[in-house]
């Protein structure tokens, strides 16, 4: 990715993207939570592990770099993943970056504000 | 300025003295706008400061909270946690507000700092301080980005393109050159 071209118009600026295509590692999901076991007679909703995500939404002010750094720093997320997650939050406005419950979450979300990036948390499918 | 290099666990950058003395000088008013919200008053400003202006108007608008107006400078740094529930979000607010405004105000410290250490044009920034100038710098310039108005990419451009003596140009290429230092210290890691 190029250093100051990047900078000269806002970082958030598609056309200046040079970066490959992302393979596409994972699905939607974006935590390594693992398969739970659902006991069949519960209801999906209630027996999933994390009911709560958060989302990372696009702002014209952090660069598309420091954001892959921040999804590789604070979630250890490989490279790949974090770009791909990145590239999300820049094409799409938004991005799940994590799941869990409503506890971790608001520690995710408070992480991301700390970093200057704009979070909040939701319950899944909402 | 040059782009920062690392060697030894260090990042070392070479900034000429008045660069240095600007982003100080600038992290020191992320300083004051973050710590005069809390309701310790203004501080006196030099009148010769070149920036005074710029921060008065920070303050103000950060002190100008009789009306229960905030300061659209902290929402952005202290945004909600919850899209749709301002009393949740208050209530996060109200949990993790101070330790967060600690740690800003801690880490700008600490670039204030490396920037005070310069030697030769140089500044060195060791690895445990990395963070530090990322979010700092992070910082600086949401808090720009809201006082020129960029809420969208588009903004961005039409900056780019504003006519000499308007007085947003000024900060308008600082805020860019913030920009570029921080993608300069992300490829250098």
């Amino acid at each position: 990715m190029g250093t100051k071209a990047l900078v000269a118009d806002g970082p958030w600026d598609r056309s200046r993207g040079t970066m490959g295509p992302m393979p596409a590692d994972t699905p939607d999901s974006a935590t390594p939570s693992g398969g739970t076991a659902l006991d069949e007679r519960t209801d999906v909703s209630e027996a999933t592990q994390s009911p709560w995500v958060t989302i990372v939404w696009d702002d014209p002010v952090n660069l598309m770099s420091y954001v892959t750094h921040v999804f590789r720093e604070y979630f250890t997320y490989p490279k790949a993943k974090a770009e791909r997650l990145m590239l999300q939050v820049h094409n799409e406005g938004r991005s799940v970056v994590s799941s869990g419950g409503r506890e971790e979450m608001e520690r995710d979300v408070n992480a991301m504000h700390a970093y200057g990036l704009w979070a909040t948390l939701d319950r899944a499918e909402s | 300025m040059k782009g920062f290099r690392r060697k030894d666990g260090v990042l070392i950058g070479r900034f000429e003295n008045d660069e240095a003395e600007i982003l100080a000088s600038l992290v020191a008013q992320l300083v004051d706008v973050l710590t005069e919200s809390e309701g310790d008053g203004p501080v006196a400003h030099d009148a010769g400061d070149p920036f005074a202006a710029w921060e008065a108007d920070f303050a103000h608008a950060a002190n100008d909270d009789d009306g229960g107006e905030v300061d659209p400078v902290m929402e952005r740094l202290f945004p909600d946690a919850y899209r749709d529930d301002a009393t949740a979000s208050a209530e996060f607010r109200r949990f993790t507000r101070a330790d967060q405004l600690n740690q800003k105000v801690t880490r700008a410290e600490e670039v204030i700092a490396d920037l005070r250490r310069l030697a030769r044009g140089s500044v060195q920034i060791p690895d445990a301080h990395v963070d530090a100038w990322l979010t700092t710098l992070t910082n600086l310039r949401l808090a720009m980005a809201v006082r020129l108005g960029i809420e969208r990419a588009e903004d961005a451009d039409m900056l780019s393109n504003l006519p000499f003596d308007d007085p947003r140009g000024w900060l308008h290429s600082v805020y860019e050159w913030l920009g570029w230092v921080q993608e300069s210290i992300l490829e250098a890691l």
